[in-house]
């Protein structure tokens, strides 16, 4: 915020105000309303029980996988995430994969650096649902894991001699 | 076509990946160096025999993390041997990424800079030895000189 202005220059309002200016966010408030309206229509507890079922059906998919192991506990006990790795491949290389089939994950330490330590992992993959995913991507993220674990398994490779 | 279209687990990527190029420990090393990057959890470590006259007699890495990082380390270490240490440091980040071969997005060009990173600083961190077992080269060492 400005204290003056003229043809020759300004000097700002005092602190904290110099550093507040602006419109107010008029549109974001507008618009948090109508999402939370949204929302509210839809229901939380309908929100969270979709979740719930369409992270379990997930989970379970994955767990049936060879070579695939589900990090965190049983679908009972958290909501619709599920958190997985790979044997031989690396929780990067899998995100970067499934993003080719059009799959966002999120890969790394998901700001739990000492439990991954404690589990002897240096990265796992998250897959997370919202209501407005379908069971249908889960079968398409069920069967990508399994096309990215059959891709980085090894397979006898021989490096090209120079 | 996007870099993420584009596949950059192209074959002879994952060839290093499973059959790296002197992937391991070398018996005394002369240099060595180790870095990681942080948000992905990539370490690599390099070990370089240096011969007197200054060229890379062996090349050997070591490390942890993704296709990118260990793909790229082996290539570079199959590089660099046999190279002079001028020609070691006139080594760009962008000859780097085209040794690689596949166009990366910058967050996996981190990857494959890793082990450029390491060997840039690696030939100037000579190991220390605490006993007369190790190479010569009839220059003071570091403590000597100070």
């Amino acid at each position: 915020m400005i204290n003056q202005v003229t043809t020759q220059g300004f000097t700002t309002a005092a602190l904290p105000d110099k550093f507040e200016a602006g419109t107010p966010p008029i549109v974001e408030a507008i618009g948090l309303h109508a999402a939370t309206e949204y929302v509210s229509q839809i229901g939380l507890d309908a929100i969270h029980r979709y979740e719930k079922e369409i992270g379990a059906y997930a989970d379970r998919g994955l767990r049936e996988l060879e070579g695939v192991r589900i990090i965190g506990p049983t679908p009972e006990h958290k909501s619709g995430i599920v958190s997985f790795v790979i044997d031989h491949a690396h929780a990067h290389d899998i995100s970067q994969s499934l993003d080719t089939y059009g799959i966002a994950v999120r890969a790394g330490h998901h700001c739990t650096m000492p439990l991954h330590k404690s589990l002897g992992l240096s990265a796992t993959t998250r897959a997370s649902f919202y209501f407005y995913n379908t069971f249908e991507e889960a079968d398409r993220l069920i069967e990508a894991v399994k096309a990215i674990r059959k891709r980085f398994a090894p397979s006898g490779r021989k490096r090209q001699l120079r | 076509m996007s870099p993420s279209e584009h596949d950059i687990y192209e074959e002879h990527v994952l060839d290093h990946y499973e059959d790296p190029y002197h992937r391991g420990a070398l018996d005394h090393p002369t240099h060595c160096d180790e870095g990681n990057n942080p948000l992905c959890g990539d370490v690599v470590h390099i070990d370089l025999r240096l011969t007197p006259d200054g060229k890379i007699e062996q090349a050997w890495f070591d490390g942890d993390g993704c296709v990118i990082s260990q793909a790229s380390a082996s290539m570079l270490v199959e590089k660099m041997e046999g190279k002079t240490l001028d020609e070691v440091k006139a080594f760009s980040a962008d000859e780097m990424l085209e040794l690689f071969g596949p166009k990366l997005t910058p967050n996996r060009q981190k990857c494959c800079l890793l082990s450029w990173r390491v060997l840039q600083s690696a030939v100037h961190s000579p190991v220390e030895h605490g006993d007369d077992d190790g190479p010569q080269f009839g220059g003071p060492s570091l403590s000597e000189e100070s």
